[in-house]
C-alpha cells in the first residue's frame, strides 16, 4: 500500500478494560497515545485477566470514549461504527483485539479494508457477524413467551449478545404488551412496557408457576408440534441442522413438564 | 368437542400441504395493533421431519364434499369430521401469536358444504382477527376452487398471501384423481389474484381500486362491484394486459374501503405477499421436464412467488395411486426444489436444465452438476474475470459465494488460498475454475474422485449401493469410504438411474484441462 505499517504488537502486553463499549473505545485511545498495539485485550474479572503479568488496566472515561467515537464516526463513517458495535456483540474470541486492529487499519488504509474478505482478521470478523446475524434470526423465532399474570416472560441462552437486536423486533411486534426476555448467558434482560423499553443487568431469574390457562396453551402448542410431523418423512438430521439441540431447553414444544405430557396422552393414542 | 381435539384432527389433516412460509411482506406494528411481518420470513420451529413451522397450519374443516383420490379428507373415507368455530380459531391464533409460537395463520379447508360456504367461514375468521383483534401478523389463505370471485377478493384484502393449489401437474391427472376439480376452476382464481395483485401494486396504490372491505356491503354494493370488475376485465383483458390499463377508477362512496384502525392502515392492498401454489409429486406419471416447464410457465404467466412441491405420501389406498407402502419420493422433491431455485435465482431456463433428450432429474447429481456435465465447453472459468452470471453457473458456487468473489476481486486478484479464506467451498467448484490462469493445485485426473466430489456423502453412499445391486464394477474402487455410511442410508430408498443416466455417468468426460 506504500504506507508505513502499523506499530508492532508488543509481546506480553495485555489491556484490561471494564467490558463495556466505552471501555473498549478507551483502549483504542490508549493504543494511539502510546503508539503500541497490545497482544491481548481482555475484560476485567474474566479468567484471562487474572494473571497480572504484563497487564495494564485501562480506565474508562467519558471524554476519552467520546473523543474516539467522534473520530471514528467522522473519519470512518457511521456504517463502520455500526460494524464495530455489532462485532462487539459477537462471541468471537479476542474480538476486542481484532476490532482494534481493524480500526487502526481502517484509519490508515480506509474502510475499504472491510472488502478484503480473504484477509484473516476481516474474514474472522465477517464470519462472526454472519453468525451473529443468523443467531438473531433464530431467536426471533425461538423466543417462547409464557403469560405469567399478564406479563409475557421468556428465558433465552444465546451465544452472542443478541438482546439489543431482539429489542426493536419484539417491541414492534408487541407494542402494547408487557414483556421480559432474560438472557441467561450474559445476565441481562430486555424489559418492555407500552412506551418504554430497557436492557438491564439481571443476575438471575425464575419463572413463577404457570396458570392453568397458560398450561393449556403450552399443551396445545406441544400437541400441534407433534401432530404436524409427517411420520413417513422423519428426518432427525434435518431438524437438528435447522434447530440445534442447544436451543431445545428454551422451547415450549420440548418441555417435559408432567402436566403437559399427561394431558396429551389421550390424543396421541388415537393417532 | 374441545379445541384440543379439534386441533389434533385439523392440524393432522393439514400437514400434507408443503407451503409454510411467512415471507414476502414487511410490516411494522403500530397503534393498537399487535403483530409485524418480515419480508425474509421467520421460522418458529422445525418439526421432527425437518420442515419449518412458521404458521399455524390448520384446516377450518375436514368435512369435505369432494372426492379426490389422493386426499386424506376425501368424502368416501370414514374419518371424524370436525370444524373450527371462526371465533375459536381466531382466539387460538391470537394466543399462539402472543407467545411467539407462530408467525401467523395458514388457513386452508376442505370443501365444507360448498366452496362459497367454506370461503364465507374463512372470511369470518380473517375478519375477527384483522378487525376485532387488530392482528397484523401474517395470514396465508388457501382459496377453495370454484368460490365466488367476490369472496376471493375479500379474502385477499385481508390476507398477506393467497394460494390456489394446482394439485397435479396435468389436466389428465387432475381428471383422473380429482374429478371435481378442473383445470379451469384452478386457473381462473389464479388469474384473478394475479390481476388484483398487479392492480394493487402498480397503478392503483394503497387506497385506490376496489377494496370491498365495507362492514355492510349489501346487494347494491355488490352490483356496483361487479360493474367495476367487469369494467376492468374489459379494459385489461384477462389479466395479461392489466399492467398497461391499471389506472385509478373512480370508486363510488359506498364501495370505498372502510378503515378499521391500525391493522388495516398498515396493510397495503391485495395479498401484498403475492400468490403461490403447490403440486403433488409422484402421485401421477408426469416427467420432471414436464413439471419444471409447467413451473416456469406458472412463474411467468401468474407472477407466482413460489411453486411448492409435495412428495406424495400414500395416505389412502386406491387403484389409481401408487401402493400404500411406496415411500414418499423425497429425492425427487429435493431435486425439483433445487431446479426451482436455479430457475428463480440463477438465471437458468427449464429447457436448458432438462432438454427433451434428458427428461428426468438425476438422482445422484444436483441439477446444476447435471447441466455442467453436459456443457463442459463452458468451463473452466477464470475467477477473476468471469461475469457474475457465469459464476452462478459453476457447480458448488451459490449466490453468496459469487457475490463475495465479485466484491473481493475489486480490491485485489483472488488466489486459491484467498478463495478458501473467504469461505468459498471448493469441493466441486475447483474442477470448473481457474485462479489467475492456474487450475487447482494437485487436481488429479481421476474419474472416481471427480464423480465423488460432485456428490454429497449421502448420495455417494446410495450410489455405491445401487452399483452393488447392479453387479457393476465400481467406479469408486480407488476411493476410501467414510465410516458411518450405514447411518446415512437409514430409511432412505435407493433412487433408480435411467439407462441413459447410467450411461452418462460411466462415460462422463473429465473436465480437467491441460
Amino acid at each position: 500500500m506504500g504506507r508505513a505499517p502499523l506499530p508492532p504488537c508488543v509481546p506480553g502486553l495485555c489491556y484490561v478494560y471494564d467490558g463495556t463499549w466505552e471501555g473498549w473505545l478507551c483502549c483504542v485511545l490508549r493504543s494511539y497515545l502510546d503508539r503500541e498495539i497490545p497482544e491481548r485485550i481482555v475484560p476485567a474479572g474474566g479468567e484471562e485477566a487474572s494473571s497480572l503479568f504484563g497487564c495494564r488496566e485501562i480506565r474508562t472515561d467519558e471524554a476519552g470514549a467520546a473523543r474516539v467515537r467522534k473520530g471514528v464516526e467522522e473519519r470512518l463513517g457511521l456504517p463502520f461504527v455500526r460494524t464495530l458495535q455489532r462485532t462487539f456483540c459477537t462471541c468471537l474470541p479476542a474480538k476486542e483485539w481484532r476490532m482494534l486492529l481493524l480500526t487502526r487499519k481502517a484509519f490508515r488504509y480506509g474502510t475499504g479494508i472491510l472488502l478484503y474478505e480473504d484477509e484473516e482478521t476481516v474474514h474472522q470478523v465477517h464470519r462472526a457477524l454472519t453468525r451473529l446475524g443468523s443467531e438473531i434470526d433464530k431467536w426471533w423465532g425461538f423466543v417462547r413467551f409464557s403469560d405469567i399474570q399478564g406479563v409475557l416472560v421468556s428465558v433465552i441462552g444465546p451465544k452472542n449478545c443478541v438482546l439489543p437486536f431482539l429489542a426493536p423486533h419484539f417491541c414492534a411486534r408487541y407494542p402494547n404488551e408487557q414483556f421480559l426476555i432474560f438472557d441467561k448467558t450474559h445476565h441481562m434482560a430486555l424489559v418492555h412496557r407500552p412506551g418504554e423499553t430497557a436492557i438491564v443487568p439481571m443476575e438471575g431469574f425464575r419463572m413463577a408457576a404457570p396458570s392453568p390457562e397458560e398450561q393449556q396453551y403450552r399443551q396445545l402448542w406441544k400437541l400441534y408440534y407433534d401432530t404436524i410431523e409427517i411420520k413417513q418423512r422423519h428426518n432427525e438430521t434435518c431438524r437438528r441442522t435447522h434447530m440445534p439441540k442447544r436451543y431445545w431447553e428454551f422451547l415450549t414444544e420440548f418441555m417435559t413438564t408432567p402436566h403437559v405430557a399427561a394431558g396429551l396422552q389421550k390424543y396421541y393414542n388415537k393417532g | 368437542m374441545d379445541v384440543t381435539e379439534k386441533l389434533a384432527i385439523l392440524a393432522d389433516a393439514a400437514k400434507y400441504d408443503a407451503a409454510c412460509t411467512s415471507s414476502g411482506v414487511d410490516r411494522s406494528g403500530a397503534g393498537a395493533a399487535m403483530g409485524t411481518a418480515r419480508a425474509c420470513g421467520i421460522c418458529h420451529s422445525f418439526s421432527a421431519d425437518g420442515r419449518c413451522i412458521s404458521l399455524l397450519k390448520v384446516l377450518l374443516s375436514n368435512d369435505c364434499c369432494f372426492d379426490c383420490a389422493y386426499c386424506v379428507n376425501r368424502r368416501s373415507v370414514t374419518t371424524r369430521r370436525v370444524s373450527f368455530e371462526p371465533r375459536e380459531l381466531a382466539g387460538l391464533t391470537w394466543q399462539f401469536y402472543r407467545r411467539n409460537y407462530i408467525e401467523g395463520l395458514f388457513l386452508s379447508s376442505a370443501v365444507w358444504r360448498s366452496p362459497d360456504y367454506t370461503c364465507e367461514q374463512m372470511l369470518k375468521v380473517l375478519r375477527i382477527l384483522r378487525e376485532e383483534y387488530l392482528f397484523s401478523g401474517y395470514i396465508h389463505i388457501k382459496i377453495i376452487p370454484g368460490a365466488d370471485p367476490l369472496l376471493i377478493e375479500r379474502l385477499g384484502y385481508l390476507a398477506d398471501r393467497v394460494s390456489v393449489n394446482i394439485e397435479l401437474p396435468s389436466a389428465a391427472s387432475l381428471a383422473k384423481l380429482a374429478p371435481q376439480k378442473r383445470k379451469e376452476t384452478l386457473l381462473t382464481p389464479m388469474k384473478q389474484v394475479r390481476r388484483l395483485v398487479a392492480e394493487n401494486t402498480e397503478g392503483y396504490g394503497r387506497f385506490g381500486g376496489i377494496q370491498p372491505v365495507g362492514r355492510n356491503t349489501g346487494s347494491r354494493d355488490r352490483a356496483a362491484l361487479q360493474g367495476q370488475a367487469a369494467k376492468i376485465a374489459l379494459d385489461g383483458g384477462s389479466g395479461v394486459g392489466a399492467r398497461n390499463t391499471a389506472r385509478p377508477v373512480a370508486v363510488p362512496e359506498s364501495v370505498s374501503p372502510t378503515r378499521y384502525g391500525g391493522a388495516r392502515r398498515q396493510r397495503s392492498g391485495f395479498a401484498p405477499a403475492g400468490q403461490s401454489t403447490q403440486m403433488i409429486i409422484g402421485a401421477s406419471p408426469e416427467s420432471d421436464r414436464h413439471i419444471l416447464q409447467l413451473t416456469e410457465r406458472l412463474y411467468h404467466a401468474y407472477d407466482l412467488k413460489r411453486v411448492f412441491y409435495s412428495a406424495y405420501v400414500p395416505a389412502v389406498e386406491s387403484d389409481l395411486l401408487p401402493s400404500a407402502d411406496t415411500p414418499p419420493p423425497l429425492w425427487r422433491e429435493h431435486r425439483l426444489y433445487q431446479a426451482d431455485w436455479l430457475l428463480r435465482f440463477y438465471g437458468f431456463q427449464a429447457e436448458e436444465l432438462l432438454p427433451a433428450e434428458e427428461p428426468e432429474l438425476h438422482p445422484y447429481l444436483d441439477p446444476k452438476c447435471q447441466w455442467a456435465l453436459r456443457h463442459l465447453g463452458f468451463f473452466p472459468l477464470e475467477v477473476n474475470r468471469a461475469s457474475y452470471d457465469a459464476l452462478l453457473r459453476v457447480p458448488g458456487l451459490g449466490v453468496e459465494s459469487a457475490l463475495r468473489i465479485v466484491r473481493a476481486r475489486k480490491i485485489a486478484a483472488l488466489s486459491w488460498d484467498g478463495l478458501r479464506n473467504m469461505g468459498v467451498v471448493l469441493k466441486r467448484a475447483r474442477y470448473f475454475l481457474l485462479c489467475q490462469g492456474r487450475r487447482f493445485p494437485h487436481l488429479t485426473r481421476d474419474r472416481g474422485a471427480f464423480l465423488a466430489a460432485m456428490m454429497s456423502a449421502r448420495e455417494r453412499a446410495l450410489f455405491r449401493r445401487q452399483e452393488r445391486d447392479l453387479y457393476q464394477p465400481s467406479l469408486f474402487d480407488e476411493m476410501s469410504w467414510e465410516r458411518g455410511d450405514a447411518g446415512l442410508l437409514a430409511g432412505s430408498a435407493v433412487p433408480r438411474l435411467t439407462e441413459k443416466q447410467k450411461e452418462a455417468l460411466t462415460a462422463v468426460p473429465l473436465p480437467l484441462w491441460e
